[in-house]
């Protein structure tokens, strides 16, 4: 499967080590349908290619949308991507969240760090067939006040009647009014009906451990829970094998599993 | 309106205590509303009392020479403020200030002490509940320091 060619029609820095890159298919208007969850893999000739969430609306398939973390070689060459540019790009691959399957359910999205990002299209599907679903609460954590993703879109979302937004940080100073503690802790204040409540949870596999736990604590079912792995990605067909977790191509079978499904290999040390 | 006895036993930290032990633990109650933005304690002073938090929130913070207040942690609804009491030299370790207004029971540390004395049984279920407290505390502080969002 050839990379096929994308301009960057738009860069804008989220945080210190993290941006956005919007893009459009080089050769002309055309859609890129995806699902909230699913990948790609974007490529920088002579770089390399790296696994990227998709964090845009899927109702507007015109544009992609990615948030990156400038953490290695590639994505160091993608930081450096200015409207004009152009990379390629494949997929999209992988399992989506299951979010037309959990019409009428409660919501708990729980996320942290840059796990918000692959929930962006989540919560934009969501918020747009609002009235389909029952209570929905987003809970998000990060590391101080300022590496907090999306803030402008987390007021945004904050100020709605229909959704219940949690913020918390691990430390901040006086000036911070918000939550301070780990993500964890607000999971005993949302209001669900845990028998009729999905979790869908992305970000750190420490993050995602301890907060499985707390959701089963407060009464969740692991059927009823959700997670995105992250795992080292290369293919997106399951064909290398890089990415594999006991019998699973995390590219293929993933990135979202249930808990029932992965719980078992979610909680080995070393796989 | 609920007494001050039920509104004792709606709070989790004493939820499931007998009624016995919910009566001999009255005298040592009361009922406290603060304004946002006021400070319950500063690190050093004497710690007397015990709040069991019923709504609003309370930051936890520590004061830095020249880098001022940092947040270590925040308190909600059915959490339990100031343990500085249990030990000596019985002062506060940090500073409290509530966030937004703030609903507690106040619970007066030496007349729980005093009560604890007199009555061992109440005295080992207050313990195992301050020890279960802190437990979670613990385990949450160390879940901080794993710093998350950097691994």
């Amino acid at each position: 499967m050839l990379p096929r060619p994308f301009r960057v029609v738009q860069y804008r820095r989220e945080l210190r080590d993290t941006f956005t890159l919007t893009l459009e298919p080089w050769d002309g208007p055309a859609e890129f349908s995806f699902r909230p969850g699913q990948f790609n893999m974007l490529y920088q000739l002579g770089a390399g290619e790296v696994p990227i969430s998709i964090s845009g609306d899927p109702a507007r398939p015109g544009q992609l949308v990615h948030t990156i973390r400038a953490v290695g070689n590639v994505t160091g060459v993608l930081q450096r991507c200015r409207p004009g540019d152009v990379i390629g790009v494949r997929g999209p691959f992988g399992t989506p969240w299951p979010v037309a399957e959990l019409v009428g359910r409660d919501l708990i999205i729980l996320t942290g760090g840059l796990g918000l990002a692959p929930l962006r299209p989540v919560i934009y599907s969501v918020l747009a067939n609002r009235p389909a679903y029952g209570n929905v609460e987003i809970i998000y954590g990060a590391r101080s006040p300022q590496d907090l993703l999306y803030r402008r879109e987390l007021e945004r979302w904050r100020g709605r009647f229909d959704l219940r937004v949690h913020v918390t940080v691990d430390s901040a100073g006086a000036d911070w009014h918000g939550n301070v503690g780990v993500v964890t802790t607000l999971i005993p204040r949302t209001r669900i009906d845990v028998l009729h409540a999905a979790a869908l949870i992305c970000g750190p596999g420490v993050m995602m451990r301890f907060a499985v736990q707390e959701l089963m604590k407060k009464g969740l079912q692991p059927r009823d829970i959700y997670v995105s792995l992250e795992r080292n990605m290369q293919c997106g067909l399951g064909l290398c094998g890089h990415c594999q977790l006991g019998p699973f191509f995390v590219c293929k079978d993933g990135p979202v599993f249930s808990y029932e499904r992965i719980g078992p290999w979610f909680e080995k040390r070393e796989v | 309106m609920p007494s001050l006895e039920e509104t004792l036993a709606a709070h989790p930290f004493l939820a499931g205590l007998s009624p016995h032990h919910l009566q001999l633990i009255v005298p040592c109650a009361s009922l406290v509303s603060l304004p946002a933005d006021q400070t319950i304690f500063t690190e050093g002073d004497q710690a007397r009392q015990l709040y069991l938090l019923r709504s609003g929130r309370v930051a936890l913070s520590i004061h830095r020479p020249r880098r001022g207040q940092r947040t270590i942690y925040t308190l909600g609804a059915g959490d339990v403020l100031g343990m500085g009491w249990l030990d000596l030299p019985q002062q506060w370790f940090f500073d409290a200030r509530t966030l937004e207004v703030t609903r507690a029971i106040a619970l007066e540390a030496d007349c729980l002490a005093r009560l604890s004395e007199a009555q061992p049984e109440l005295g080992y279920e207050l313990l195992q509940r301050f020890v279960r407290v802190l437990l979670g505390k613990i385990k949450l502080l160390k879940l901080q320091l794993v710093d998350f969002y950097g691994s």
